[in-house]
């Protein structure tokens, strides 16, 4: 069984998270690391791995930036890595991404493509879906567990109010949430390896796309800009029996309870 | 036909907040537009009377779509349904809830009708024909903007629960409800093999105007009791951080936080709780924030609105009291 | 009669003697036999050079061996010991001497020679042998939590046996022989009184038959004295002799440039050196490590002896069919013995049995501090805390697995050079608003201040690393800091067994103080501190570093600040916790207590400090694991802390900082604790 697993790198959540002049966040400089939700498939992906014939692929897009990302991907087991590197395509937009991914897969050939729900920056929750409807597979998204078949595979969709276990023939696409597998600590053996397994770089020609196929109708994105941090920090001194009182007026003056 | 479609989720003869903070907005949009808006809802049985509600905070027409496919939900069936009627009759928006099963279809529609999709979305604003579209990103810390023309190309959206203005409820409203047909649902290629609902008596968590949440701090049952008590006396929902759901003590379906649900009450009560980045992206859109924490350092003390530097064991059967004398 | 004339007839009684020599020479072959069977099993290790600097480590021998130095540290059972040992070895050199007069024919055992050693000598010596040893057993039988085993009873009496029976040879030889120098030998003499009564032929047959069987006895116990526990007597010598020459804290350096690294740590027995398999058959069993062990202490699963105990338990097991094993490797069996030899369902599960797993329990692995309490302890200098850590190594950079809490703490060390994964941008905002000079702007400086991550990010210990940069201003101390460039210094990363991320993070802090000038690193932490002086010049980065206490000991002493003088009612009653990593491993006792002196606080000691500290339970990386509330080892030594009722408890590292205040607030107690350097702060005018 070939499994694909699409990852993403972003901005280590602890990170200050700046905005330059134009509005846009600044990359440069930042602690790099993989999408957590990405690291969830991952770990999927190789438990598959683990305990039988399956042929793991690390699939990315970015420049060389994203390679730490993708060795990570392969210390952690992953077999081999594949980077769709070309300046054609807007990173930002999850519609290109989904239409990179989905015609990198085509080339791939995998039986099962895996990959985060949403990403831990972002977080739009659109690209694995949409690959999967551009390429007329199946897909399940908030998946808290796996059982991979031969042919099928059984998932638990996590839903608001409880889950669902969802069947889907392969090819199937499926969306990591926490909770599916906890991700493996590199070993020293694995960075080790890792610098030696083969990562394939493709551009937009290679997997047969041009910039043209890439245009579509898209959202206008204006600057964005920091939240401002919520104002708060008020620690009540004093009794508890009067502090809570306090509270408890206050809350009632402000309208925040009746 | 309506211009701007509300996808309203039906279950248990209701219809959940977020549809109607959906469709008062939608209103204001179709009118700037010069449509209307329309709730779409699906089921394998619809009941008429069930539909009243959606008319009085404002859809125009409520169209339904009655077919034992679509129960129990699959993506297939619903995803191929609406595309189906996008397609037919060309609306200029489609807005979800941010739940599970808008985040299930609206990428899907999405790309079969080649339409951008924002989800997520925390606020909606109206500038002559053109809609600005906000959302957060980088855990909470970056607030995105888009603009968006639905004139020139039609948008989805997914919108967070609690986040728009409420609506208003008006009874004089008439009630138009149009029923439609699709040819073809196509294959379905998801098997629903189980579907396990846990419910609560207790308000929807996303819904709740007032939410109890319990973390590290209340270390096992007898802390849960106490929030739960707690929920009780201001007819709160209860949630949990990331750490009291891996301990077991809160059901997962309740977390609080980036990998779980987004809330905005008026009031969030954090009991015990350290206030991480990730907990805090799914509730700094409350109000009023009250923590209760032992530890004077904890994070979340820096973006509380009240913070009781205490023993939770102590503070809130004090705090109970206090509510239950007040009433 | 002369006195040079003294002497006694040797052999008296005693016929065919000849006896005992064949008999003599097959004890020793027995003992040379169980000698080699140790000798091939310690040997199943790798091979590591412990015999360089020979004066060094024969003084060491000197010390704690000859002079049992260590021994005696432990007031009773050390004197009991030395009352064996000397006792033992001076009979020795009486037997010795007289076997020499006797078989070699050298003429010295006579006069005052025989009067003092092997007359008086040699009584008073079977005399403090006798008592000791009926001390031990005595005190085996009473104390419980010595973990008496039947062998350790058993060699006891059969020593207190030849003891005894030696008494007896002699009581009736005087009573036999007569003797015109019994008065040399005031306790035979005491003893023939006993046997006054009996007629000549009585004394001559008791005389014979207790002498053959104490001969019996004797060469017994040389048979079997490298079997039993006994064999510490060449053992320990050796240990103390092969030791460490190195700091106590040192870790074994693991080359990760080298491509042909192959294991990762200890993964099997067979991958500790032979020293460290030496070690197992050298523990005698004393128990002073496990007294000392906090981890011990506080109701962990772990005890140094008996990680000693289990694997030596699992050399015996597993060492002879480690050697089967390569024997057959070399060829050095034939076709036919190979095919014979195959592996028994018994010896297949012995080869089964994992390190970590079966033979040392994970819980006991991972509940080890590294504070060194163990080997200071030990009078035989073994090795106990590297064992640990290169078990650890091997399971978290070769297996990948370790308890999950430190997942993270790894990740953000890797991250965010912080165990806490707080953002690296944010590491200066200790500061606040104090203006501190960064190295950018001092390349030169005299001190760089090294905060270490506690110092930098943890919100009580950024009060020390404030305080301390307050007293270094008001000294006009040309000193900077490192700013957001400061990361992880590696030690917590290295001691969990992390040795590639320590590598990484190390390397990268050599790299950026390499780019600066400054004269030396001051540092508020003792494991920095150790990092610096111990684990970097591994790798290539040597720089002087200095504890903040020594330099605030030195600022004292030169007059740079000046503490108020206090009246005597107004004087606090103080008490200072060591810690491990700048007291045991860094023998920095003193500057602290100076400080604490001079600011004229009344310094009450806690009965186990210094050496003898008990650790704050945070070391080895403990501080990110998680433990339960019943087996908290803060809560033991807050305890102790509080038992000497002081007014402030003052500590010189963080861990011990956070440790004890935890301590304090979860017994609602209201003694602050406070960092040395805090202390001073509020005494300076």
């Amino acid at each position: 069984m070939r499994i694909v697993v699409c990852i993403k790198q972003c901005i280590d959540a602890e990170a200050i998270t700046k905005v330059d002049d134009h509005g846009q966040v600044i990359k440069e400089g930042q602690s790099l690391v993989i999408d957590p939700y990405s690291e969830f498939a991952v770990e999927r992906a190789l438990q598959a791995k683990d305990c039988g014939e399956a042929e793991t692929i690390a699939l990315a897009i970015g420049g060389q930036e994203v390679m730490p990302t993708i060795r990570h991907a392969l210390a952690m087991g992953v077999d081999s890595g594949c980077l769709v590197d070309d300046p054609a395509i807007d990173l930002d937009d999850p519609v290109e991404k989904s239409i990179v991914l989905a015609k990198a897969l085509t080339k791939l050939q995998p039986d099962l493509i895996m990959g985060g729900y949403k990403s831990g920056d972002t977080s739009q929750a659109q690209v694995i879906p949409r690959l999967a409807t551009f390429l007329k597979i199946p897909y399940v998204g908030i998946v808290t567990h796996l059982e991979i078949g031969e042919h099928a595979v059984e998932a638990t969709h996590e839903t608001d109010d409880g889950f669902e276990i969802i069947q889907v023939e392969l090819p199937a696409a499926i969306a990591a949430q926490q909770g599916l597998a906890e991700p493996r600590y590199p070993s020293v053996r694995g960075i080790m390896q890792s610098k030696k397994k083969p990562v394939e770089i493709y551009n937009l020609e290679d997997i047969g796309l041009s910039p043209s196929e890439l245009d579509h109708p898209k959202p206008c994105v204006l600057p964005c800009r920091p939240k401002p941090a919520r104002k708060g920090g008020r620690i009540m001194k004093g009794e508890l029996s009067v502090v809570i009182s306090d509270v408890v007026a206050a809350l009632k003056s402000d309208g925040a309870i009746s | 036909m309506s211009d701007i479609w509300v996808f309203s989720t039906y279950r248990n003869s209701t219809f959940n907040k977020v549809s109607y903070e959906m469709i008062a907005s939608s209103r204001k949009l179709a009118t700037s537009l010069g449509g209307s808006t329309a709730s779409i809802v699906f089921d394998s049985i619809v009941h008429e009377a069930d539909l009243v509600p959606l008319a009085y905070y404002g859809a125009d027409d409520v169209l339904i779509l009655e077919d034992p496919s679509l129960s129990p939900y699959t993506t297939d069936a619903y995803a191929n349904a609406l595309t189906a009627l996008a397609e037919k009759y060309k609306p200029l928006a489609i807005f979800f809830a941010n739940d599970a099963v808008g985040l299930d279809m609206a990428p899907v529609v999405a790309q079969n009708i080649g339409a951008p999709l924002l989800t997520d979305v925390m606020d909606m604003t109206v500038e002559g024909t053109k809609l600005l579209l906000s959302r957060e990103a980088y855990s909470g810390k970056i607030v995105q903007e888009f603009a968006l023309d639905p004139g020139r190309h039609p948008l989805i959206a997914t919108i967070r629960a609690g986040a728009l203005e409420a609506a208003q409820c008006d009874e004089t409203r008439p009630v138009h409800v149009t029923r439609t047909q699709i040819e073809d649902f196509g294959t379905i290629r998801q098997v629903v093999k189980d579907v396990v609902r846990k419910t609560s008596a207790r308000v929807d968590l996303t819904e709740a105007r007032c939410v109890v949440g319990g973390g590290r701090g209340i270390r096992g049952e007898a802390g849960v009791k106490l929030i739960e008590d707690l929920a009780d006396v201001l007819g709160a929902a209860v949630g949990g951080s990331r750490a009291a759901i891996d301990e077991g003590w809160i059901e997962g379906q309740y977390q609080i936080g980036q990998t779980g649900k987004s809330i905005a009450p008026d009031l969030y009560i954090a009991c015990g709780i350290s206030g991480t980045i990730q907990h805090m992206s799914g509730a700094s859109a409350a109000k009023c924030i009250v923590a209760i924490n032992k530890d004077e350092e904890a994070d979340i003390f820096k973006v509380a609105d009240y913070g009781i530097v205490a023993d939770l064991f102590t503070a809130i059967p004090l705090l109970i009291e206090e509510l239950r004398l007040q009433n | 009669m002369e006195a040079a004339s003294a002497t006694r007839e040797y052999l008296w009684n005693i016929n065919q003697e000849w006896i005992m020599y064949p008999c003599f020479v097959f004890a020793l072959a027995v003992s040379v036999y169980f000698f080699y069977r140790r000798y091939r099993l310690w040997k199943v290790g790798q091979p590591e050079n412990r015999s360089d600097h020979r004066g060094q480590r024969l003084s060491g021998v000197i010390k704690d061996a000859f002079l049992q130095l260590k021994v005696l540290r432990v007031k009773g059972i050390g004197i009991a010991h030395l009352g064996m040992y000397a006792g033992m070895v001076i009979l020795l050199i009486a037997t010795a001497s007289i076997a020499a007069q006797v078989d070699l024919g050298l003429d010295f055992a006579h006069g005052y020679y025989y009067l003092i050693v092997i007359a008086l000598g040699s009584d008073f010596a079977g005399l403090a042998f006798c008592l000791a040893i009926a001390f031990c057993i005595i005190r085996r039988i009473a104390n419980k939590k010595l973990d008496t085993k039947p062998s350790d009873i058993v060699v006891l009496v059969l020593l207190l046996t030849v003891g005894v029976g030696g008494f007896a040879v002699e009581g009736l030889r005087i009573a036999g022989a007569g003797d015109p120098w019994r008065d040399w030998s005031p306790i035979g003499s005491l003893v023939a009184l006993a046997f006054e009564n009996l007629d000549a032929n009585q004394i001559a047959t008791a005389h014979r038959v207790l002498w053959w069987s104490h001969m019996a006895l004797a060469f017994a116990l040389i048979a079997y004295w490298t079997y039993s526990k006994l064999v510490h007597v060449l053992l320990i010598p050796s240990s103390i002799y092969h030791r460490s020459l190195k700091p106590a804290s040192s870790l074994p350096f693991v080359d990760f440039e080298d491509d042909n690294l192959d294991t990762l740590g200890v993964g099997c027995l067979e991958d500790f050196t032979w020293k460290d398999l030496f070690d197992t058959q050298a523990c005698i069993r004393c128990n002073r490590c496990q007294e000392n062990c906090p981890a011990y202490l506080s109701g962990k699963p772990l005890s140094p002896k008996a990680l000693m105990d289990d694997l030596g338990a699992h050399l015996e097991e597993r060492g002879a069919l480690i050697l089967d094993m390569r024997a057959k490797k070399k060829g050095a069996l034939t076709q036919e013995e190979q095919a014979t030899r195959k592996p028994t369902d018994e010896q297949r599960d012995i080869m089964a049995k994992t390190l970590v797993g079966d033979t040392v329990k994970p819980d006991a692995l991972w509940a080890c501090t590294t504070c060194g309490s163990c080997m200071e302890q030990c009078p035989a200098s073994l090795e106990h805390v590297p064992k640990i850590v290169k078990m650890r190594t091997y399971q978290v950079c070769t297996e990948s697995v370790f308890p999950s809490e430190l997942h993270s703490t790894f990740r953000n060390m890797e991250t965010n050079g912080n165990p806490w994964g707080l953002g690296w941008e944010t590491r200066s905002e200790w500061m606040g608003d104090c203006d501190l000079p960064l190295i950018d702007g001092n390349p030169n400086a005299e001190y760089l201040f090294w905060t270490g991550c506690a110092g930098a990010f943890d919100s009580r210990n950024q009060r020390v690393s404030r305080a301390f940069a307050q007293i270094m201003s008001r000294a006009e101390i040309d000193f900077a800091i490192l700013g957001n460039k400061e990361r992880c210094c590696g030690d917590a990363a290295r001691r969990l067994g992390n040795e590639y991320l320590y590598y990484t993070l190390a390397n990268e802090n050599i790299e950026t103080l390499k780019r600066y000038k400054f004269k030396k690193i001051v540092t508020t932490c003792p494991h920095c501190y150790n990092a610096f002086k111990v684990d970097y010049p591994q790798l290539g980065g040597c720089f002087e570093a200095v504890h903040h206490t020594e330099l605030i000991k030195e600022l004292i002493e030169q007059g740079r600040i000046a503490p108020r003088s206090l009246e005597p009612e107004m004087r606090s009653s103080i008490t200072y916790q060591d810690s491990c990593y700048l007291g045991r491993y860094n023998g920095i006792y003193q500057a602290p207590r100076k400080i604490l002196s001079s600011l004229h606080l009344d310094i009450v000691e806690m009965k186990k400090s210094q050496q003898d500290s008990l650790c704050c339970g945070a070391g080895g990386g403990r501080i990110w694991l998680d433990e339960q509330e019943t087996q908290r080892v803060s809560t033991l030594r807050t305890a102790q802390a509080l038992e000497t009722s002081p007014e402030i408890v003052a500590t010189a590292c963080p861990y011990c900082l956070t440790m004890l205040s935890d301590g304090m607030s979860m017994r609602d107690a209201p003694t602050p604790v406070k960092d040395v350097a805090e202390i001073v702060l509020a005494h300076i005018g």
